[in-house]
């Protein structure tokens, strides 16, 4: 009997024109799967889609994998399937406070290994990030990293490890609680 | 998702604007602990105020790292000594004004204010005692600030203790003669004086108040000219009511980070959330002043032709984006023009632009007054009074507060410069036109009737 999956991730990869959203939802309508959580972004001109969506009926992963490809023949898309168990749709986690790294000065090859390096021992995950961030001053790179740091670490410890970091990598670092963001610039 | 331009815009607030919360006050009663025994009160009021803020200067550098907003200023204000102390002598009065500086140190607070008296109708034994211990009381301490309320716009302006304390300020500069009158940089004499001020020298912990609440001043005034500098960069057609905007938007943004800062830093003291007090507070380091916003909307220095105009403007364009911003606003909100704490305002002094008369111009649409004012040494304490007269009037009938810092600074005449350091600042001595003339009128003594404007109901 075929494994069916109660939840399944979507990931499409592809150089980005219109219409690949319309296609794959299309798609996913006519096999009676209901999108519940989408995301999207562009790189350079390539486009890369998450959906997670819930088959209203029987579907084995292999299945739908198979359908894209057929749909999708020739299309230069990738696409990557995951089902999502029950027990692990909702990872149990640990109290985190949002913060906001930002990290401002010359690019260098190791850069974002080396900021990162620090939030992953830490445990500190992220949730978004942006590099190439454009400003006046050419010569800048700014990166911004909106990363939860566990409650249950130690700030200050954690602080001075980003800070001399930085240092060594000869850039300007600040991190703040997301809320001053948002209580800055949103009503 | 923050957006890029949240991020970036944030951070060139704090790295080159001077975005920062000038002060955190803690405001703590004391009415509980009065008793005729002074050392008993001491020992009460030492153990309540290192008890209260044990850990305010801590919390306040903690929640100010979180957001990486730093709290410049961490200071206490306690209820006016006049009245918690009514029954002391002057010579208990200046060991209570010690005790305070003492705790005030202790827990590491830049000032405490509340060695005050509420005076605008009559002077009790308390205030009489208080204002006598004021010289020796400011000589003999460092953090200790005082203030007085002499008028209201219900009660009139009380000219008895604006005569009185005039001469306390003659007294005040005679006793610090030696560092430029600098103890009269820590009194100030008021008109409609709030109760949750968090700024010094005003700030006192009123009696309408709770046991204990955090109030927070914000700062901005570098955040205000860059915004209307890259504006005018943009638009060099900007218009007034344009200008007026950019202000409001930018008063809401300093506004909602100091109100932010204060009911986490009350959250983390298990006290209320008191008021973010609006004013725009410069600090004598370039691109941190109230006069460079004047340059920035085309007058050549502050005090030139033009000048009130444009304070109006911005005081009213802050109270608008501010009052949007946060639901608790209070003290004194309104634009801060204090000569010597700011390096712009000292110079327009000293290149004459900026006049006494002008000054007091000002003072009539914004927020505070003739505030660190350093005048003649040998000005009389009948010409002070008549100053202090004027700005009094002012407020009273306008129902707003004014008030009055001046400094006769010992030995130095006008065009001569005063220090006073550290925030303090700055200044040249301002010339006192028309000075000795007002002796008869302020000797007649009495109180100025409260005007029609008090018969609202």
């Amino acid at each position: 009997m075929p494994n069916h999956a109660e939840k399944i991730v979507l990931a499409v990869f592809g150089r980005d024109r219109p219409g690949i959203v319309a296609r794959v939802s299309g798609l996913l309508a006519r096999m009676n799967c209901n999108i519940e959580d989408a995301s999207q972004t562009i790189l350079y001109g390539r486009f890369a889609g998450m959906f997670v969506v819930r088959p209203l009926q029987p579907l084995a992963l292999g299945d739908l994998q198979q359908r894209l490809a057929e749909d999708f023949h020739g299309q230069e898309l990738v696409f990557w399937t995951s089902s999502v168990e029950k027990e692990t749709a909702a990872p149990v986690a640990e109290n985190t406070a949002p913060f906001v790294v930002t990290t401002i000065g010359p690019d260098q090859v190791g850069l974002v290994a080396g900021i990162t390096e620090v939030l992953a021992r830490f445990g500190v995950n992220i949730n978004a990030l942006r590099a190439n961030v454009k400003t006046d001053d050419m010569s800048q790179w700014v990166m911004i990293y909106e990363v939860d740091v566990p409650e249950s670490i130690d700030r200050g410890r954690f602080r001075e490890a980003l800070y001399a970091r930085a240092e060594a990598l000869d850039q300007q670092l600040s991190l703040q609680h997301r809320d001053v963001f948002e209580a800055i610039h949103r009503v | 998702m923050l957006t890029e331009k949240e991020v970036l815009a944030t951070l060139e607030m704090l790295r080159n604007e001077h975005l920062d919360v000038r002060t955190v006050t803690l405001g703590i009663s004391l009415f509980d602990l009065a008793t005729h025994d002074g050392a008993r009160f001491r020992d009460r009021l030492k153990a309540r105020i290192t008890g209260m803020a044990a850990s305010l200067v801590e919390v306040c550098d903690e929640v100010g790292d979180i957001y990486g907003i730093p709290v410049v200023n961490k200071r206490i204000s306690v209820s006016p000594m006049a009245v918690v102390g009514a029954p002391f002598a002057p010579r208990e009065m200046v060991q209570a004004a010690q005790s305070l500086d003492e705790a005030a140190r202790e827990v590491n607070v830049d000032f405490i204010g509340g060695f005050s008296a509420l005076v605008e109708k009559g002077l009790a034994r308390g205030d009489l005692s208080l204002i006598e211990a004021v010289p020796e009381a400011l000589m003999s301490t460092s953090r200790l600030c005082a203030s007085f309320n002499v008028a209201t716009t219900a009660a009139g302006v009380n000219m008895d203790a604006v005569l009185l304390l005039a001469k306390t300020i003659k007294a005040a500069a005679a006793a610090t003669a030696d560092r430029d009158g600098l103890a009269c940089a820590k009194l100030g004499v008021f008109a409609n004086l709030p109760q949750d001020v968090p700024f010094m020298a005003g700030a006192y912990h009123g009696v309408g108040e709770p046991n204990a609440v955090i109030n927070v001043g914000v700062s901005g005034p570098g955040v205000v000219k860059k915004a209307l500098e890259r504006a005018r960069l943009a638009d060099a057609h900007l218009s007034l009511d344009e200008v007026s905007e950019i202000i409001k938007r930018t008063a809401f943004k300093v506004t909602r980070v100091g109100e932010l800062i204060g009911r986490e830093v009350a959250r983390r003291l298990n006290v209320p959330f008191g008021v973010v007090d609006l004013s725009l507070a410069p600090t004598p380091n370039v691109g941190d002043s109230v006069g460079e916003i004047f340059q920035i909307l085309g007058l050549s220095h502050i005090g030139v032709p033009g000048s009130t105009a444009a304070l109006a403007l911005l005081n009213d364009a802050v109270k608008k984006g501010g009052a949007f911003a946060s639901s608790s606003v209070g003290g004194f909100s309104g634009a801060f023009i204090p000569v010597s704490e700011d390096l712009n305002i000292a110079e327009a002094v000293a290149t004459g632009n900026l006049t006494l008369h002008k000054l007091e111009a000002l003072t009539s649409v914004c927020s505070v007054g003739l505030d660190m004012v350093a005048l003649p040494g040998d000005t009389s304490a009948e010409t002070l009074a008549a100053i202090i007269a004027d700005e009094m009037a002012i407020g009273v009938i306008n129902r707003k507060t004014t008030a009055a810092r001046l400094i006769p600074v010992p030995g130095k005449k006008a065009g001569d410069r005063a220090y006073f350091g550290g925030l303090l600042g700055e200044a040249t001595i301002i010339p006192v036109p028309g000075t000795g003339g007002s002796a008869g009128f302020v000797n007649m003594g009495g109180r100025i009737p409260a005007p029609l404007q008090s018969l609202g109901n």
